[in-house]
């Protein structure tokens, strides 16, 4: 009897270690496919400004604040990991955002500064993912309103007169290249700012000018309109 | 016995089965020599002409066909394993000739390979361009054609519009100013930029004409040349004419003095001047007003000119463009003696004149009785004609014909007077 007792209770111990191993076993990391998939694949950094979003390439209009803002993927570690930005492999920033204010812009010697070149994504696990970027700082062109003939001109001559178009673009830190538009007609007219021009009919012409840079930033007026008016015509 | 029998049979058999193997297992020194030196080469044309120039670098636009063509020495029939063409390192060919096109802009190596016979590879190397020449736009210019009261003390600036298809080449731009009708250009260069500056001034009340031509880094060049021009103004108030004379003289040998006048509206001249035919003629300054011009040709008055009217405001330069004085008058032919009936002589005379320049003698006939004579003379207005037969027993008609510079034609007929009778002229 005694010995039958004795074997119901090895029963119960044995099926309590059992319990107890499967438990265990449950509790263990044990590395699979799905924590694979769980891993940062990786990172991208878009830049922010007026709230618009540019990817690549990051430009970066420098009359206007911006950020830099890292994007990991999957979406869901972004809150889990830790962003550094760097300048020259010198760690200048933590967080996902980096903020870029107009004075970071002034000179190549505060971009080269304070602008990063670089992030470095690090997770719990110290898995680390980085990629290398280039931001680039660009005053785009500016044409300036005060260009001739102003919106709704009235011009006195003949086809042979000429007509003088002329306006001021600049760029702070490019060269200038100017189209010049009179009645649909493009003409590459180069860092020239103003031209003579002949040949209209009487009637209503339009005109405009399109300043734009080496990084293909442009800047325009607003279509204007002007009106010939035939005058002066030898016989 | 039977032993050395049967080793003489095998001796025998081993020798057959040399024999009837060849010779292809023995190293044959001719023919190595002979693979050794192949060579192969390449080239392109442009016909199968034989006697046409072989290239071995060669510019073409896409579209265009050429022949490329290769050379085995000492001869194609070498034996060989293979052979092909390729460009870029792609295939391209596989025949020894072929004719074919390369549209894809850029530069191209173009190879031929030959694999010998022992699998050797010989190759050579073609270098094929293609490429697009320029466009240039010959209608949208700054300044327009035409352009008038160009400031001469400014600059001026001159654009156009050119487009390289290819995105691949530089282009530059021979540029030019010259004053109108003037040999030397103020300016000749060559631009990288499809823009120009000219600081240096303008002569008032001039035309000036300006040029240019688009060519890509590999000399093609566009099709089309901008030719544009642009009149300078005076000062204000004073407007000027541009004017070229030139007159029907078919020739255009012959360099006329001409004399031109302005009148105001008054009817008074205000301008008198010479000028050469075909020369242009820039008259003023003139102040705001309406004018009339005459023309005449010195010395040769069959030239006349309809008098033409122009009115002049805002300060311009007037081209008057190119005016013709017409000669519609024919030669005149009269005999030396202001007599239509001849007498017969040794030579007639006739003094065959015309006034809208000097007749050549082969445009002046002469024909007696619908017979041609060409034994005549002509210098200083005299025609010369000499007679063969002296004794006439009838009339006889001469007639005379005379072409003038501008195509105008006379043809006057003259009669010889009988100075005999048949029945002499019978008798003798």
């Amino acid at each position: 009897m005694i010995f039958f007792n004795w074997h119901i209770v090895n029963i119960f111990n044995v099926a309590f270690l059992t319990i107890a191993a499967c438990a265990l076993c449950a509790c263990f990391k044990i590395p699979s496919e799905n924590d694979e998939n769980d891993k940062i694949e990786y990172v991208s950094v878009i830049v922010n400004q007026q709230g618009k979003v540019f990817s690549e390439p990051l430009k970066i209009n420098a009359n206007y604040s911006a950020s830099l803002v890292a994007k990991v993927y999957p979406d869901v570690h972004k809150n889990n990991v830790k962003y550094f930005w760097y300048v020259n492999d010198y760690v200048i920033d933590s967080g996902n955002v980096y903020n870029i204010s107009q004075d970071m812009m002034l000179s190549d010697f505060t971009r080269d500064s304070f602008i990063p070149d670089k992030i470095v994504v690090i997770d719990n696990e110290k898995n680390e993912l980085q990629i290398s970027f280039k931001a680039i700082v660009n005053f785009p062109p500016v044409i300036s309103k005060n260009a001739i003939p102003n919106n709704g001109d009235t011009l006195y001559g003949n086809q042979n007169t000429p007509f003088e178009f002329s306006w001021e673009s600049s760029d702070k830190n490019d060269v200038v290249e100017n189209f010049l538009i009179i009645d649909s007609v493009t003409y590459s007219v180069g860092n020239l700012n103003s031209v003579k021009q002949s040949g209209f009919s009487p009637g209503v012409h339009t005109f405009n000018v399109i300043a734009k840079d080496s990084f293909g930033d442009i800047d325009s007026l607003k279509t204007r309109t002007f009106y010939i008016v035939s005058s002066l015509r030898g016989k | 016995m039977f032993i050395t029998f049967l080793h003489k049979i095998s001796l025998f058999a081993i020798a057959i089965i040399f024999v009837a193997c060849g010779d292809s297992y023995l190293y044959d020194e001719d023919k190595n020599k002979e693979n050794s030196n192949v060579e192969v080469a390449a080239y392109m044309l442009t016909s199968l002409d034989s006697a046409d120039v072989k290239f071995k670098e060669f510019l073409i636009v896409p579209g265009d066909s050429i022949i490329f063509t290769s050379k085995v020495f000492p001869f194609k029939a070498i034996s060989n394993n293979r052979y092909f063409w390729t460009i870029d390192g792609n295939d391209f060919a596989n025949e020894y000739t072929f004719k074919n096109t390369v549209n894809e802009p850029g530069a191209h190596t173009v190879a031929f390979v030959f694999v010998d016979y022992f699998g050797d590879t010989l190759s050579d190397t073609l270098h094929l361009t293609v490429a697009t020449p320029p466009l240039l736009d010959c209608t949208n210019f700054i300044p327009a054609i035409g352009t008038q009261n160009i400031n001469p003390y400014e600059f001026m600036n001159f654009a156009w519009n050119a487009y390289e298809p290819d995105s691949m080449w530089n282009v530059n731009y021979k540029f030019y100013i010259a004053e109108f009708g003037a040999t030397k250009h103020l300016i000749d260069t060559v631009l990288t930029q499809a823009h120009f500056t000219y600081i240096a001034g303008f002569k008032p009340l001039k035309k000036y004409e300006w040029s240019v031509n688009a060519c890509n880094e590999l000399g093609q060049c566009a099709k089309n040349i901008l030719n544009g021009n642009f009149f300078v103004k005076g000062a204000v108030g004073e407007n000027a004419i541009m004017v070229k004379f030139r007159t029907t003289d078919l020739s255009n040998a012959a360099l006329y003095k001409l004399n031109i006048f302005v009148f105001d509206e008054n009817d008074s001249v205000i301008v008198a001047t010479f000028t050469n035919s075909s020369e242009n003629i820039t008259i003023g300054p003139l102040p705001n007003g309406n004018y009339k011009i005459k023309a005449n040709v010195l010395d040769y008055n069959d030239f006349s000119f309809n008098d033409l009217l122009f009115e002049l405001k805002g300060d311009v330069v007037l081209d008057l463009g190119e005016q013709t004085l017409v000669d519609s008058l024919a030669p005149i032919i009269i005999s030396e003696l202001l007599q239509d009936t001849l007498n017969v002589l040794d030579t007639l005379k006739f003094l065959v004149r015309d006034g809208g320049g000097k007749i050549v003698a082969n445009k002046i006939s002469v024909q007696l009785d619908n017979l041609s004579i060409i034994d005549f003379k002509y210098e200083n207005d005299t025609l010369k004609v000499p007679l063969k037969d002296k004794i006439l027993w009838s009339y006889k008609i001469i007639t005379v014909s005379a072409l003038d510079l501008s195509g105008n034609k006379s043809s006057k007929n003259f009669y010889l007077k009988p100075n005999s009778t048949l029945a002499e002229v019978s008798s003798d």
